[in-house]
């Protein structure tokens, strides 16, 4: 009879520290789930605003370059009467020199001055003045290199070496994924909350299997935290 | 002593402790699911941000690239106008050097002429845009409409990947709302399933069979979810769409539905690329491609509703859908011989075209479509006002009346039963458009005479009897329709139908007191039934028909003379060829073809008579450029006697002669143009070739474009 009493209390203490641990692990859980899952906001909120920013930059950028190109269609709208004056300019001189007339020579020589004098107002209105974009050849023919005016353009513009549209993306598609893994976190320590909650309140028969997988739970969730929270 | 009596299982405690162990193992596999549910939604609800995001820097892209590739069309387009600018300063200046009167004046008119036929060369180079190029003038008769489709292909490309994205989000956020339905399912099994804690008796059975039921629904269902992810349709499928758009803008639409095709195979759910497709379908069998085109080949129509409504069913609802979607309805009843059937397609006409006025209530055409499905209904009062609107919107040079008048053609030839209908909404139209700009006059006089006449690249209305008509008070519209094969019915001929000023209403030399009116057309006509239709004061006045055997031909441009003409096809531009002077097309052999040449008026011969200018002018062509013919050739004054009518162009003095050549025969015409030059034109073949009409035909179509 003494050792049945004795054995029934052993089991009641048993019980008991168990439910104190439960207790703890519940309120350890508890604590854990609002602290990842504020984290889990933080990041998610940063993967937002990354995203925002990047297409802000995108815009922006965009309105930038939009503005360059206009200034180097601009130069391009100019070579076409730039080219024309240039070219009858010389054409003209070269002709001058091989007529015969002389009257005739000098019509087409004052003509070749006069195309010159256009083709000169034009150039100064190019917005390209950087040698070796608007190149010109002692046969007339004009080339305006594009691709490098342009470059030009943005080397000289001070907004757009900080606009880095495509990292602001690729952070922010990193950071969403981490947003990502700390709900699916978030998840597994609710879900060790509930087993912890169970094993407080469940019948003596499966207590201690729910304390077992929700401490489970709970260490795998502290640890991919630690893990990949920070 | 205090002693705890030992546990006796009562009885049925075992199964309890087994059912309880279920019930325990149950609360753990749907709470594990509850988690992994929501750890997916997490996911897919950052899989949709992300591709949205996407969508919002594809769609800013898109914009940078549309107006960078708009910009750059527009450069090159500019350079290329700039070049025939050049060419014509060129050849103005070779033109003005031959009547040039002094030595030192023609010598400088010469140089400058060799300025700027330098410089020209020089310009074009500068442009991608080459007047034989394929989008160039010579291959387009809408220049330079083809080119500035074909530079959207980039910008339609990523405005499809913007599209992509979007629908990928859009799954995305779809399968969001199918997860938090899932949390729910799973957050009343375990409630559910918890009762097994605290209801005593059997009661709780039930909660638990209940909870496990829905758990296990929500995982089935969980697990279709992710038997399948939304994913982003192939880059392909943007380019095939790409593609496609370009050539149905460059009207290649062969080409068009096979790119369209692909598309929609590599990406069975992108709606615009079904209506896109239907467009095309209807287009590429439509006998019309100017103005409006209204009518198809059957099994074009067919296929064409089949994917619009596919499109219509991905939810593509816009205005423009809309409309296309309530026509072909309405073409689609005309064929239907079912009653009950009829009337139901014509009531969704009537109902997509009003949903389509309510998204654009600008759009004109569809109010006449409105009024069209309503009288086809016999809702005569609906019709009328809608008609009344339509009209009310529509001034004398717009194109959507001339289209409304032949639509009214097709429901009379699929209900004859409504002619009276018909023939009082023509005539509403045709007097209430008029009305709008100018009260119309007394004259109710009829044309029962009226003769219609279709050549290549012009049509003819003749023997019109206008006693008391006066144009200032007046109104006359002509409008000529062609039908192409029986089954496919009546189009409108919008570029050569319209409102008539009096200045075209021309006296006929050889009828004085009858007159005519002849209007060219922009491209070469096909051979069927022509009808013409005079309207005098919104009354139908007179009506004519004929039929006419063409040969099928394509418009080709002369540019350098200013000469559009219809040759067969496989005619080539000639190798001879003078900058502004004389230009030509010749076939593969050159035994046959065509030259025309452009002139100012020597000063010899500046004091002849027009009459006398142009026959000079022709035997100087013949003769000086008679190494163009594959012999020499003769003046063969027989046939010139027999010539009907001296008409060439419409020019003054103009004279038409023949000439021969060993085993071929050569047409001439010319006359003097209003700006003083003389234009000569020759079509010439083998002996062979002029029993047919194919010669006569090219000659006749010979039109200025100046």
């Amino acid at each position: 009879v003494r050792e049945s009493v004795s054995a029934g209390k052993a089991e009641d203490r048993g019980t008991g520290k168990l439910r104190f641990a439960v207790a703890l692990l519940i309120a350890a859980a508890s604590v854990s789930s609002a602290l990842i899952g504020w984290r889990a906001s933080e990041v998610s909120g940063r993967a937002s605003d990354l995203d925002q920013r990047g297409l802000e930059e995108t815009r922006e950028r965009q309105q930038i370059l939009a503005g360059l190109e206009a200034l180097v269609v601009g130069d391009l709208r100019l070579l076409g009467s730039y080219q024309e004056h240039v070219k009858a300019s010389v054409v003209l001189e070269r002709r001058a020199s091989r007529a015969a007339n002389r009257s005739v020579a000098n019509a087409l020589d004052a003509r070749a001055r006069e195309e010159e004098d256009a083709g000169e107002s034009i150039r100064r209105s190019f917005w390209s003045q950087q040698k070796g974009i608007l190149v010109e050849e002692k046969n007339g023919d004009v080339r305006y290199d594009r691709a490098r005016a342009f470059e030009a353009l943005k080397a000289e513009d001070i907004a757009l070496p900080d606009l880095h549209p495509d990292e602001a993306f690729a952070s922010a598609r990193v950071t969403r994924e981490q947003a990502v893994n700390l709900v699916g976190i978030a998840a597994l320590v609710v879900a060790s909350l509930i087993f912890f909650t169970l094993a407080r309140f469940g019948r003596a028969g499966t207590n201690s299997l729910f304390a077992g997988a929700g401490g489970l739970l709970l260490v795998t969730g502290l640890t991919l935290f630690v893990w990949i929270g920070p | 002593v205090n002693v705890r009596a030992p546990e006796i299982a009562a009885p049925g405690e075992e199964g309890r402790d087994a059912l309880s162990r279920i019930v325990a193992v149950c609360i753990v596999l749907v709470t594990l699911t509850a988690a992994a549910v929501g750890w997916r939604a997490a996911s897919s609800s950052g899989a949709a941000d992300s591709a949205g995001v996407d969508a919002q820097r594809l769609s800013v892209k898109a914009m940078e690239e549309a107006l960078h590739s708009k910009q750059d069309a527009q450069l090159n387009y500019e350079l290329f106008v700039r070049t025939e600018a050049q060419r014509r300063r060129a050849a103005a200046a070779s033109w003005a050097s031959l009547s040039a009167e002094r030595a030192r004046d023609q010598q400088l008119l010469e140089e400058e002429n060799e300025v700027w036929t330098t410089v020209s060369r020089r310009t074009e180079k500068l442009t991608e845009l080459k007047a034989a190029g394929r989008y160039g003038p010579e291959q387009d008769l809408t220049f330079p409409g083809r080119y500035y489709a074909q530079s959207e292909r980039r910008s339609q490309e990523i405005g499809a990947l913007r599209d992509a994205a979007s629908e990928e989000s859009f799954a995305w956020g779809k399968r969001n709302a199918s997860y938090a339905t899932l949390l729910t399912m799973l957050t009343v099994a375990l409630f559910l399933l918890g009762f097994w804690l605290s209801v005593p008796g059997r009661a709780k059975l039930i909660f638990v069979v209940l909870g496990i039921a829905l758990a296990l629904a929500a995982a089935a269902w969980a697990a279709t979810l992710e038997s399948s992810a939304p994913s982003r349709p192939p880059e392909r499928a943007a380019k095939e769409f790409a593609e496609g758009y370009v050539a149905h803008g460059t009207q290649n639409y062969k080409r068009a539905a096979a790119h369209l095709e692909k598309a929609v195979d590599l990406w069975p759910t992108y709606a615009r690329a079904y209506a896109l497709l239907s467009d095309v379908y209807f287009l590429r069998d439509a006998p019309e491609t100017f103005g409006f085109q209204s009518v198809t080949d059957p099994q074009a129509l067919d296929d064409s509703i089949s994917v619009l409504r596919k499109a219509d069913d991905l939810g593509l609802a816009g205005w423009d859908e809309r409309a296309t979607l309530g026509w072909l309805e309405f073409l689609l009843a005309l064929r239907t011989a079912d009653d009950a059937e009829q009337r139901e397609l014509l009531e969704w006409s009537a109902r997509h075209a009003e949903e389509a006025i309510d998204r654009h209530p600008g759009a004109t055409f569809i109010r006449y479509n409105l009024g069209l499905a309503r009288l086809a209904l016999g809702q005569d009062t609906a019709a009328r006002a809608a008609y009344e609107e339509a009209v009310r919107r529509t001034q004398r040079d717009d194109q959507e009346w001339l289209a409304a008048l032949a639509d009214l053609d097709l429901l009379l030839d699929s209900r004859p039963d409504l002619a009276a209908e018909v023939r009082a909404a023509k005539e509403f139209v045709a007097g209430s458009v008029a009305r709008q700009q100018q009260e119309p006059g007394p004259w109710e006089g009829s044309l029962p005479g009226l003769t219609a006449q279709v050549y290549p690249s012009a049509v003819q209305v003749g023997g019109l009897v206008l006693d008391d008509f006066d144009s200032k008070r007046d109104v006359l519209s002509m409008h000529w329709y062609w039908q192409k094969k029986k089954q496919v019915g009546w189009v409108n001929l919008a570029d050569v139908s319209g409102y008539v000023p009096g200045s075209d209403i021309v006296e006929s030399t050889r009828a004085p007191g009858t007159y005519f009116i002849e209007w060219s057309t922009a491209r070469c006509l096909e051979r069927g039934q022509y009808r013409v239709e005079i309207y005098v004061n919104g009354r139908l006045a007179g009506e004519a028909r004929t039929e006419a055997t063409l040969t099928t031909s394509r418009m080709s441009r002369l540019r350098s003379v200013d000469v559009q003409l219809c040759p067969p096809a496989q005619w080539q531009k000639a190798d001879w060829f003078l900058p502004g002077f004389l230009e030509g097309l010749v076939a593969p052999d050159e035994q046959a073809g065509t030259y025309v040449l452009r002139m100012p008026v020597p000063r010899t011969l500046a004091d002849l008579p027009p009459e006398r200018l142009s026959t000079a002018s022709l035997d100087s062509f013949v003769s000086t450029f008679g190494e163009l013919f594959p012999a020499r050739p003769t003046f063969d004054d027989v046939s010139t006697q027999a010539v009907a009518s001296n008409y060439f162009l419409g020019l003054s003095g103009s004279r038409v002669r023949w000439y021969e050549y060993d085993g071929g025969w050569i047409l001439a015409g010319a006359g003097v143009t209003s700006e003083g030059d003389v234009l000569a034109g020759v079509v010439f073949g083998p002996s062979a070739d002029f029993e047919t009409r194919q010669p006569l035909d090219t000659f006749d179509s010979l039109l200025t474009t100046s």
